[in-house]
């Protein structure tokens, strides 16, 4: 299962893509993790189990700004 | 006890809203503060309760700013997204609307021009003299004697002449519906603990999905996002929602949502406005039955003082609020400089209970004829 973070710009919105992402049958949490913070100070995003891409188009639909995206491998 | 006093603030709340304070108060973090467990639930509690609210409302869950009271919202509202020019506001506002304006127009930004919502068509006068202005700041329902306005109509004038429509929705959230998305409001103002249910200590500031205007800031501080910048996050909420918030309190409001159904059942309000206005003495001011009204109205017993009034009914139990009800301006449209008497129903008051009422009222002015 590929697994990565998206940075979104608060915590809202990181809620706010979880619901979107599980309404489309995506597995998405809420996270404040050091991934987030390497992009814009303090910040929060979902880690997202499945496929980015897919994860990325749904949320421009919905006019969510994903601010970054970390893949679980480049984690050191 | 009789509790008539539910402009002030709804009662009793519903025990749902009660459990859900204590367990926040047990269970939560700082949210937007921390990725730890409890920190996480209370963030969850708060998007929730933008979730609910944004449903009601007909707007994005990240448009609902959470605020302390409507007060704030309106502070927010007046201040953030109104920079200058001609400004509208009824002759029946609170001073949550219009101290805020006095300011702006202290300080030279706007100049203020009254229209009468207590004339045969309202919505005419506003027309007339919407023209020009930058924006139009208005009571969706009288606080002081229930009458409603036209929102509808007015957005659409405010919107025909460019100007940003505010609304006032303390009294009316809960007991009419108050919709950005069918009526193109910009912006709505409400209470929390109101119609709605919640604590006290909560209120609303929602955002038509239409409206992209960055607000200016009234309060600066901690956001827990963007924490390296010197401004504010440019989007909302965040934005508009410095410090610490009171998550306990909107968890409440949030259970309250879950319980959210529109005031409907006018039949013990209509018995006492027809009961009231026929006892000799009686002065009552609200609008005529079959029309648009909140269950709401103001009265005074001649040669009596409104306060008088009230304490008498404190001390039998009865709870209405005397004086001016913030509102000197609607005050001085309805013609009440002394103040009157509020009576404000609930979903929970009855026909009996207003049968007691109007009998301790009918015995007071027996006693002034």
């Amino acid at each position: 299962m590929n697994k990565c973070t998206l940075v979104l710009t608060s915590v809202t919105y990181a809620y706010k893509a979880a619901g979107i992402l599980a309404a489309e049958g995506m597995r998405a949490y809420p996270v404040k993790s050091p991934d987030v913070e390497k992009v814009r100070g303090c910040g929060y995003g979902v880690e997202l189990y499945g496929d980015r891409e897919t994860a990325l188009k749904i949320l421009a639909q919905s006019g969510i700004n994903v601010i970054g995206a970390v893949d679980e491998r480049r984690r050191g | 006890m009789i509790y008539f006093d539910n402009a002030a603030t709804s009662y009793p709340k519903s025990p749902a809203a009660v459990r859900a304070v204590a367990e926040a108060m047990r269970s939560c973090g700082n949210p937007g503060r921390g990725g730890h467990a409890p920190a996480m639930r209370a963030a969850k509690i708060m998007y929730e309760c933008r979730e609910k609210a944004a449903r009601a409302f007909g707007t994005d869950p990240e448009r609902v700013i959470l605020a302390p009271s409507c007060t704030a919202a309106l502070n927010m509202a007046v201040k953030g997204y109104i920079n200058s020019g001609k400004v509208l506001l009824s002759n029946l506002e609170h001073n949550a609307a219009c101290r805020p304006l006095y300011s702006m127009r202290g300080a030279g930004r706007i100049e203020l021009v009254s229209f009468d919502a207590l004339a045969k068509d309202a919505a005419e006068d506003f027309a007339g003299k919407v023209k020009g202005a930058s924006a139009a700041v208005f009571t969706h329902g009288s606080n002081v004697c229930g009458k409603l306005l036209p929102l509808a109509a007015l957005v659409k004038h405010a919107h025909e002449n460019g100007a940003l429509a505010v609304v006032d929705a303390a009294q009316t959230a809960g007991y009419r519906e108050v919709s950005l998305e069918r009526t193109g409001v910009d912006i709505v103002c409400c209470a929390g603990h109101k119609g709605l249910g919640g604590p006290m200590g909560t209120g609303l500031l929602l955002i038509n999905r239409a409206l992209d205007i960055t607000p200016a800031t009234i309060l600066e501080g901690g956001t827990g996002v963007y924490s390296l910048d010197e401004d504010m996050p440019p989007f909302l909420p965040e934005r508009l929602e410095a410090g610490t918030p009171a998550v306990a309190l909107f968890a409440g409001l949030s259970a309250a949502l879950d319980e959210f159904s529109l005031y409907s059942d006018f039949s013990a309000f209509d018995l006492l406005c027809d009961t009231l206005r026929d006892i000799k003495g009686v002065t009552v001011y609200c609008p005529d039955k079959g029309e648009e009204r909140l269950p709401v109205l103001l009265f005074n017993i001649e040669g009596m003082d409104c306060e008088d009034v009230t304490e008498r009914l404190a001390r039998k139990g009865i709870c209405v609020r005397g004086g001016f009800h913030c509102a000197p301006l609607a005050h001085r449209a309805l013609g009440t400089l002394s103040g009157g008497v509020r009576v404000s129903l609930g979903k929970q008051n009855t026909a009996e209970e207003v049968k007691i009422f109007c009998r301790e009222i009918a015995a007071m002015a027996k006693t002034r004829i």
